[in-house]
Formats: C-alpha cells, structure tokens, sequence
C-alpha cells in the first residue's frame, strides 16, 4: 500500500498514529494502537527483529510497571505497604498503560523507519530545509562507515597489541580519537568534491521522484473518514485518585472500532510479495 | 583544435620553497585522450588540480592557462564547474549523499537544472552505465567498482567537456578496473569529451590514448603519440630509467629488436614473436628452479578443514581450505575478487575464529592463544596503522642504527618524510612507510594484504627486492597480491583460492606456466616458443642463449 503512495501521505499518517498516542492517555486506544503496532511489526520485520523488539518490549513493561508505583503514590486503592509507602493499584495500572504507550511508541517509530526510508524522508523535506536534509543524508552515510572504520583499525592493531583489559581499553580510547581525525580528513576531501560539483551555486533546483495522484487524496479522505469517528466518541481516562471514565453505549465502541482500523491499516493493506519481494517499500 | 594550453606555466605551493611544476608548456587537442605519466611525486596531480579551481591548492601561479583561447581566470565560476570534471582516487570520500539516485541528482540540482531535464539525463546515464541494479541502493551496499562508476556517472551527467581522471582505477580490483577501462574506451569512442588520465600503469589506458605526456620532477620529458613515446625511451636504452614505464608485452617485443613496431596489446606482441619462430630450430626450454623441498623445511602453520562463514550471510566463505606454509618460504595468495584471500588472512592472524576446522601453528610459533613469533600484519588499509601524529614518532624506536634492516630500508627514502603528520602523505608514500615499519619490527613472519597496492614501477621495483633480501635472510612472506606481474616476479610459491578452497598451491613458476589466465604477460607471450617464462629477467636470458646458438 504504502508504495503506491506520495511518502508524505504515508508520513503525515505515521505521524498521526503517534501524536494520537501522545495525547491520548486511554488504555483501550492505547491498547488498540500498541497491538496495531505489534502485528504490523510482525508483517513486515524478519524474525530475528522480531525476537529483539519482542525482548526490548518485554523489558519495558517489567521495568516501567514496577518503577511507577515505586515513585509515585497516588491513587486511592492502596493494596500494600512497603516501608510506610503505600503501593496503589492504580499506580500500577498507570505503570501498565505508560508502558504499553512507550512500547507501541517505539514501534511505531521503527515501522514509520522502515516504510518511509531515508531517502524519502530526504525527498519530503528537501524543499523546505535543504541543507539540514543534505547534512541528514551524510550522515546516514557517514554512520556506516564509521562503524567500518573502527573495525579496520581494531583488526589492523589486533596482531600487535597487549591481550590485558587495561591497554585495550586504553588502546580503543586512542582508536576512537583516530577515526575522529580520519573521518575529519576525508571530510575536508568529500567538500572538495561536493564544491567541484557546483555545491557553491547559488540557484539550486530539486529533484522530485513522486507526485501527488489520485489514490493519494482517496487515502486522505478515507483518515479523515475515520479520524473523525473516532474522534466524537472519544472520551477520556482517569487514573487517579480512583479510575474513572464514561462510556457511551453507541458511540464509544464505534470510537474503538474506527480507531482500530486507523491502526490496523498497514495490515490490511499491506502486501509482502509486492511491497517487500525487492526489499523495496 | 586546441582546447587546453599551459603556456610557460610554473607553480609551487604555498608552504614549500621548490617549485612543484617548472615552466610547462602543454597544448592539448579537443576530444583527444591524454596519458600522464610520472612517478609518485612528479607534479602529475598538481598539474591536472590547476585545472579544476575548486580543487586549486594555494600556492605561487607563474605563467597562463587557457581553455579554448580564453585565459582560465575569466570564465566564471559556474562554467568551469559545470564544463570541468574531476574524479579523484578515493571512492568513498567522493560519494556525497546516501543513495545513487540523489549522486546522480547532485551535479544537476546544483546546476538549477529543470525537473523534466534532470529525469531524462538520469535516465540516460543509468541505462547508458547500466546503473538499474543499484539504483536505489546505499552507497554502502555497494561494491567498489560499482561505487566508481557512480562517481563517474555523477559527473558525466554535468556533460563536462574536460573530463580528469586522477588514478581512478588504483583501488579498484582487475575486474572491477576492466570495466571501468571499457567504460571510458566506449565513452571516448562516442563523444568529444577530452580526458586528461594521470596514471602509474601505462598499460592500462594505453591501448585507447592518443598521447602521453611525461613528467619528471615538474618538467614535461616527452609529449607526443604512444609510438614516438616508446622510441623515446628506447632511443637511450642504457642509461634509461624510463624504461620502468613500459610494459613487458612491449620490452620483450624490443629487447629482441629495437625497430620493431611498438605492438598495442600482447596479442600483438604474440603475432611478432611468432614471426622469430625459425630461428628457433627446437624448443627451447629453461631450467625449473627447483622447488625448496617441503617436507624437508618445517612447517610454520597448518590449515585443516577451515570453513567459515560471516555471521550475517548464509554461504560459507572458505570451505575445507587445506594449506601448510613452510618456513622461510615467499608465498603469493592470488585469486578473484572475493574468493576469500582476506577472510583466509584474517583466519590465520585469529583476527577471526574458523566456523569449523583448524589452524595449527607449530607448537615453537604458538603456545594456546598467544604466538610465540614477531607477525607483521598489513592490513589492506593502511591507514589505521598510524596511531601518531608524525612519522617519525610512529617509527621511534625502529628507526635506529642498531636495526638489521635500517639500510635496506634506507632504499625506499622515506627520510624526508619522516617530520610529516600520515594524513599529509600521498597514498603511495603511505604504502611505502607502513611496508617499512613492518619490516623495521623484525618479524618472523610478514603478512600483507595487497602490499603493492599504490605503488609507482620504481618503488614496486625496490619493495619486491627488499621482499627478496629480507626472505633470504630468513623470514617468512606470505602476501595477497591481485597483481599477477609482482607476484610472477616476487614470490617462491603460490596458492589459487577458488569456491572457498585452495584449488592449487604450487611453485609459482610450475602454476604460472601452467595456467592460461592467472599468469604474466612474459609467459602469455612467450609460451608457444619458449616455454617456462614467466619473468622479463628470464626472457632476457632465454634469448641470450638463442643468439648464443645462432
């Protein structure tokens, strides 16, 4: 689905889906949009990602849980005491639902990488501020052979150097301070080549891979469509003192239900032998 | 007609006192293919960067340039941007934006060119270079070759009617060169671009140029075509340090007779030698050397059964590779282009841990992980070698009188570059030094990967002597070389690497006069006449003994 789309159709919805969760502290929207997340995640990732995302989520959600009703106390159901602090259930219910967010959060963001890539998050941005898009774009460059640099210099002095753990912590502290300089060096080379290119001209003009087409205004339309059922049935959560929340019998789970297909959107739409037969979304 | 001319033209930089290029006088012809050749040093770079302003050192102008009439400091700066081209060396710095899409784009967005314009010219050269495949990927998924002719596309795409090459095929591999060297021979063959082409290997662009020009310590010795460039040398054969310029497809060709016609490539050079066929009336055949017996010398390592494999790949990049190297031996490791020499290096050094199988070290050389002799590695880049912020700190201790080696190292004349910071140095200059300090460590064993990399014809010419006087002396060579010329020259044995296993490993002689391909230009030549040549010093021999016979 998402190919067929101008990127920043897709990247206005990815930003949506998470400024939704930003500010929409409701476990059941939470819940819906943390589980869009996941099996989204699942379609798209190989599975070696999918046991590490899998992990980090789980380390989240015991961490948070457990740190928030250490720290914070309020609510009114206290279920017991630990050194005349008292440990509220609803402290531990908003453990539970901020780390459900931070999860879905982080997931969101790893898809929103994965299906707007690089190089069209330059295209999108590349008319409004061209030259933090061209520093963007070297150093996504850069990163890579930084990491490949470093290896380089460990494997060259590898032979040569002292097996203790002191010097060879020492000796990475130095190898870190050498990649810096060489990285400068080149860079000095890489300006040079980017001058003799015309860097230095003042009119510029951009090359546009896309183009705004009719299935374009269809899919702005259809999250319109739903934003705005969802949006009238919103009604927000409490936490604290006591958990509280309105519910409406019709128009509340119309809200949950149109927001799940908000979420659940890439899922259905998306198809892996087209989309992801070249490795190319 | 005339599109370049440097008239009386002399520079020196600002923090030097010589002058680098000393009264040039140069004119060149539109849509001609310009050979530069000089050894490292010469001014070669210098005189093709002051045609190209934004890559202009600051430093003293005597004299004038002129692009077609017009003295090179009236045009503005967006024409000779635009109708310039420079492609340096180094790949990777000269690879500004993530993908090969936006490379493609960048000439053009800083030329303001309009949207449909730049569609259809990145279209063209994609087809045209056959980009398709990578079009859409990271510079860092792609090969080195590939890297270049993106590089290449990148500025060709501008339309430049000058287009300078500064070395661009010295790191590159054989195949990758090949393909490139192609590139421009159809590229020449279909335009008016005028290539200027700076170069240590004449036999490269030799074939596809129209005239050299030789430059020797910032002065022109020579412009003119490829034939008068060869009579040139050879008009003073004796005294002729030159004659290190010209290949050996060539010197065979003229060693048997100074006014033969200059052959183009070796299959020419096989034509005129089978013209002396009759005066051959058997086949002659030198003697093998014989082999330094292996059983008798003692192993220094064995390779068992070794298979590995990357962590993110599913092949296996060696596979049941068997090897045993022997003391005092000079080995060459030679083989295609990711048939896995490095990755065999690396397994050896314990840089990397075999997937199965085993190296063994002679119990005298390796106790448990720690080895028991000196091991100079090389890595195939030597920049990370150099830790210091000079030379001549980075040479300390070795650099001394007491060290056995100080004088044949003297030989490479890196003492005027001992005040100097690494990055300053040219890339052959850094070859040199790394090569030196690893032989000033006093290793038992020397490992290099792709030694002669960067080098000119002299300084390979001293390199593979101080690789010969080291070894008699008793330490042990093993290098990795894609060039099969130094290899055929300097080395005692040598081992194929092919599908992950050592498909061969053999006396160099007995493999290189065994083989069609993988094996020197002397021997290609030579083979149906005289057999088991493979060195230009064994030509010179074999016909001596001819013409003692005739």
């Amino acid at each position: 689905m998402f190919i067929y789309l101008n990127p920043t159709i897709s990247y206005i919805y990815f930003i949506f889906i998470i400024l939704s969760i930003i500010l929409i502290n409701h476990p059941i929207y939470i819940l819906i949009s943390f589980l869009g997340a996941i099996f989204t995640f699942i379609k798209i990732e190989t599975k070696k990602n999918i046991i590490i995302k899998f992990k980090k989520i789980l380390f989240i959600f015991i961490f948070i849980s457990l740190v928030n009703p250490i720290f914070v106390h309020k609510g009114l159901t206290i279920l017991f005491y630990i050194k005349d602090k008292p440990i509220t259930l609803e402290s531990i219910l908003y453990g539970i639902n901020n780390s459900l967010m931070i999860s879905s959060l982080f997931t969101w963001f790893d898809i929103l990488n994965k299906i707007v890539s690089s190089d069209k998050i330059v295209y999108i941005f590349k008319k409004y501020i061209p030259s933090s898009v061209l520093i963007f774009s070297i150093c996504l460059n850069l990163i890579p052979q930084l990491k490949d640099k470093y290896k380089q210099i460990e494997e060259a002095h590898l032979v040569s150097c002292n097996k203790n753990l002191f010097s060879k912590i020492k000796i990475s502290l130095n190898f870190v301070a050498i990649i810096i300089s060489w990285q400068l060096e080149k860079s000095i080379e890489t300006a040079y080549a980017m001058n003799s290119r015309g860097y230095e001209n003042k009119k510029k003009s951009i090359f546009k891979k896309y183009n705004f087409k009719k299935i374009d205004f269809i899919f702005i339309f259809i999250i319109f469509f739903l934003t705005s059922f969802f949006i009238i049935g919103y009604k927000p959560f409490s936490f604290y003192p006591i958990i509280f929340f309105q519910y409406n019998r019709i128009l509340s789970p119309i809200s949950y239900i149109f927001f799940l297909i908000l979420c659940f959107l890439p899922i259905f739409f998306y198809k892996k032998e087209i989309e992801n037969g070249n490795n190319k979304i | 007609m005339e599109i370049i001319k440097f008239d009386n033209f002399s520079f020196k930089y600002n923090n030097n006192n010589k002058f680098i290029l000393k009264n040039i006088n140069l004119s060149i012809n539109k849509g001609e293919l310009i050979l530069f050749i000089g050894q490292s040093g010469s001014g070669k770079t210098t005189l093709l960067k002051n045609l190209k302003i934004e890559l202009l050192p600051y430093g003293e102008k005597k004299g004038e340039i002129y692009l077609e009439n017009i003295s090179l400091q009236k045009f503005s700066k967006e024409i000779l941007n635009k109708n310039i081209g420079y492609l340096g060396q180094d790949i990777s710095t000269q690879f500004i934006t993530e993908k090969v899409w936006s490379e493609l784009a960048f000439g053009l967005e800083n030329l303001n060119t309009p949207i449909d314009i730049m569609k259809r010219k990145i279209a063209e050269i994609s087809s045209y270079f056959n980009l398709n495949n990578i079009y859409n990927k990271s510079s860092n998924k792609i090969s080195g070759g590939e890297k270049q002719l993106v590089n290449l596309a990148s500025i060709l795409i501008m339309n430049p009617k000058i287009l300078i090459l500064d070395e661009p095929i010295s790191q590159l591999d054989p195949i990758a060169s090949d393909n490139f060297i192609n590139t421009i021979k159809k590229l020449k063959s279909n335009s008016s671009t005028t290539f200027l082409i700076s170069e240590q290997n004449i036999s490269n662009f030799f074939e596809i140029s129209d005239k050299i020009v030789l430059i020797n310590n910032g002065n022109i010795n020579f412009y003119g075509n490829k034939n008068d460039f060869i009579d040139f040398i050879y008009k003073d054969e004796e005294k002729n340090s030159n004659l290190i310029f010209v290949p050996n497809f060539i010197k065979i060709i003229k060693h048997i007779d100074k006014k033969n016609i200059t052959p183009i490539d070796i299959n020419q050079s096989i034509k005129i030698i089978n013209t002396y066929n009759k005066y051959i009336t058997k086949k002659i055949t030198t003697e093998i050397i014989p082999i330094s017996k292996k059983n008798i010398e003692e192993n220094i390592f064995k390779i068992e059964n070794l298979y590995y494999k990357y962590e993110d790949s599913s092949n296996n990049i060696l596979k049941n590779c068997n090897l045993k190297i022997n003391k005092k031996d000079m080995v060459s490791i030679i083989g295609g282009n990711g048939s896995g020499k490095t990755t065999l290096l690396k397994n050896i050094l314990s840089i990397y841990k075999p997937t199965h199988g085993k190296i063994i070290f002679n119990k005298k050389y390796k106790k448990k992980n720690n080895f028991l002799l000196n091991i100079s590695y090389l890595p195939q880049e030597v920049l990370p070698l150099f830790l210091k912020d000079s030379i001549k700190e980075e040479l300390n201790s070795f650099y001394t009188k007491e060290n056995p080696y100080i004088n044949i190292i003297k030989n490479l004349e890196i003492d005027n570059l001992l005040d100097k910071h690494p990055y300053d140095l040219s890339g052959g200059e850094l070859q040199k030094v790394a090569i030196a300090k690893s032989i000033l460590n006093k290793p038992d064993l020397l490992i290099m990967d792709e030694p002669t990399k960067n080098l000119d014809e002299t300084t390979k010419l001293k390199i593979g002597n101080i690789f010969n006087y080291i070894n008699n002396l008793g330490i042990t060579i093993i290098y990795i070389t894609h060039d099969i010329e130094f290899a055929g020259e300097y080395s005692k044995t040598s081992a194929l690497i092919f599908n992950g296993e050592i498909a061969s490993y053999d006396s160099t002689r007995n493999m290189f006069c065994n083989n069609m391909f993988y094996t020197t230009s002397t021997n290609i030549i030579t083979k149906h006449i005289i057999e088991n040549l493979i060195t230009f010093k064994d030509f010179e021999n074999a016909w001596r003994n001819i013409n003692e016979y005739k």
